[in-house]
């Protein structure tokens, strides 16, 4: 009786000799093709992962982050802060802080000392008579990954105001963390804003106030703070921020 | 102060091959899957042309049709245990933390080892009744876990400190992350538990076709 009951379920149950004569054959053609295959992807993978030239090839300007890490000695570095750290960014349900809500709104940030991923030293200083963007980005944050490539097509596109100067600080590097190196992200990015390594405990980041990644804060000539921004922004948002700093400056 | 990267090189270069591997595994799980569409269109564009009206293969793909019907469960449970193995690898030799969407994925996935193996022994294409409704939920999951991480900004604008779902582990050829190569072990699971399935069928066509036609049995025989 048991057995009556699990021919129903059984597919080779009610064959008739019509098929079983070429079934089995093209079962094990099937089964043998799909061995085969699989063996081939897996000595294609083991031999293309091994003969991989990482090198790459795009071109990189000079005196720029993506050339700075192409000479990677290091992806974390010690910091040096010279000054008050900015007043702690506030509880907002948006990405960019209406200036009026802000408490460092017109603060100066403190200088930053530290050094780019060659080795070569970075001096982020609100008093040097420019006006500046500061980038924080972590290489293993999804929204750093996108907003990256569109500030550099933005850059690329000319966008940038003379006037105003781009620094980025590497921070919250985690090795076992995808996007790891920092430096292979920024050169496969082409990233051409100044990178500053920020070290293992994030000092220059609580120096500024980074309540998340990408994290922007925008000072004036002056050295005062005028916007600060926590997300994914938009990159026409960024744009508008950035151009209109650009013009404050030049008007001034 | 520096932090040198050349310590992971040789654990990166495994890692990789690995992954590398996965992802040529999913192209190839998802050709079978295109292939199937393709059979699919072919069979209804047949069969409409038929005096039944239903879908039905032309007769010189019949063999290839029942030669998978017949691998098909035992192939189902390679997919499967593929994914478990690539699953628990990812996690515990190349040490990427498992997010909770990656955990209700495994939740699916990791019984179907089990269910797959067990139904192919037995070769019980009923399995689908069990089977096709868990592997169409991990679909699901796997579809929007992926969805997220094209679209990060869709469910949070910022990351913390805690790496989110968002975060892409593996990226291979452009569009394959781990999320989508779960995503289409589900739907091979799915697709070839109702080939199985299907060939169950065919097979009952048969029977009652040649009980009906002996003279066409005899003619092939």
């Amino acid at each position: 009786m048991n057995e009556q009951k699990h021919e129903g379920a059984d597919p080779y149950a009610n064959l008739t000799n019509r098929t079983t004569g070429n079934r089995p054959k093209t079962g094990l053609i099937i089964v043998g093709a799909t061995v085969a295959v699989v063996l081939v992807l897996g000595a294609v993978a083991f031999f293309v992962t091994r003969s991989e030239n990482n090198a790459d090839t795009a071109a990189i300007e000079n005196d720029t982050g993506a050339q700075a890490a192409q000479n990677a000695k290091q992806e974390q570095a010690s910091v040096t802060v010279i000054g008050e750290p900015l007043a702690a960014y506030p509880q907002t349900s948006s990405m960019v802080v209406p200036p009026g809500e802000d408490p460092a709104v017109g603060q100066t940030p403190p200088v930053l000392e530290g050094f780019s991923f060659d080795g070569s030293p970075v001096k982020i200083d609100p008093a040097d008579g420019r006006a500046k963007v500061v980038i924080f980005v972590a290489h293993w944050c999804p929204h750093c990954q996108v907003e990256v490539p569109l500030i550099q097509e933005w850059i690329d596109e000319g966008n940038q105001p003379e006037n105003v100067d781009f620094y980025a600080v590497s921070t919250s590097v985690k090795r076992d963390q995808p996007n790891y190196p920092p430096s292979k992200w920024v050169i496969k990015e082409g990233f051409t804003p100044k990178v500053m390594l920020d070290d293992p405990a994030g000092t220059a980041a609580q120096a500024y106030g980074l309540p998340g990644f990408p994290y922007f804060v925008m000072m004036d000539s002056g050295g005062k703070v005028t916007q600060r921004a926590s997300g994914e922004v938009p990159i026409d948002q960024f744009g508008t921020l950035v151009t209109a700093l650009g013009s404050q400056q030049a008007a001034s | 102060m520096g932090l040198s990267a050349t310590g992971t090189v040789n654990k990166a270069m495994d890692v990789d091959t690995v992954t590398l591997f996965l992802a040529m595994l999913a192209v190839l799980g998802l050709g079978f899957l295109l292939v199937c569409l393709v059979f699919s269109v072919v069979a209804v564009i047949h069969g409409s042309r038929t005096a039944s009206k239903r879908p039905a293969l032309p007769a010189s793909l019949q063999p290839l049709r029942l030669g998978i019907g017949q691998v098909a469960l035992p192939l189902a449970f390679l997919v499967a245990l593929t994914c478990t193995v690539g699953s628990l690898y990812l996690s515990e030799v190349a040490k990427f933390p498992p997010c909770i969407l990656c955990w209700y994925q495994r939740i699916v996935m990791y019984p179907q080892v089990i269910i797959l193996g067990i139904a192919a022994l037995r070769r019980d294409v009923l399995v689908k009744w069990y089977s096709v409704p868990l592997v169409l939920i991990g679909l699901a999951i796997a579809i929007y876990h992926y969805l997220i991480e094209r679209f990060p900004s869709t469910v949070s604008f910022s990351c913390t400190d805690d790496v989110p779902c968002s975060t892409v582990w593996v990226w291979k050829f452009h569009f394959l992350s781990i999320p989508a190569m779960a995503g289409i072990g589900f739907a091979l699971i799915a697709v070839l538990t109702l080939l199985a399935c299907n060939v169950d069928r065919s097979a009952q066509n048969n029977s009652e076709l040649d009980s009906a036609e002996p003279t066409n049995k005899n003619e092939d025989a």
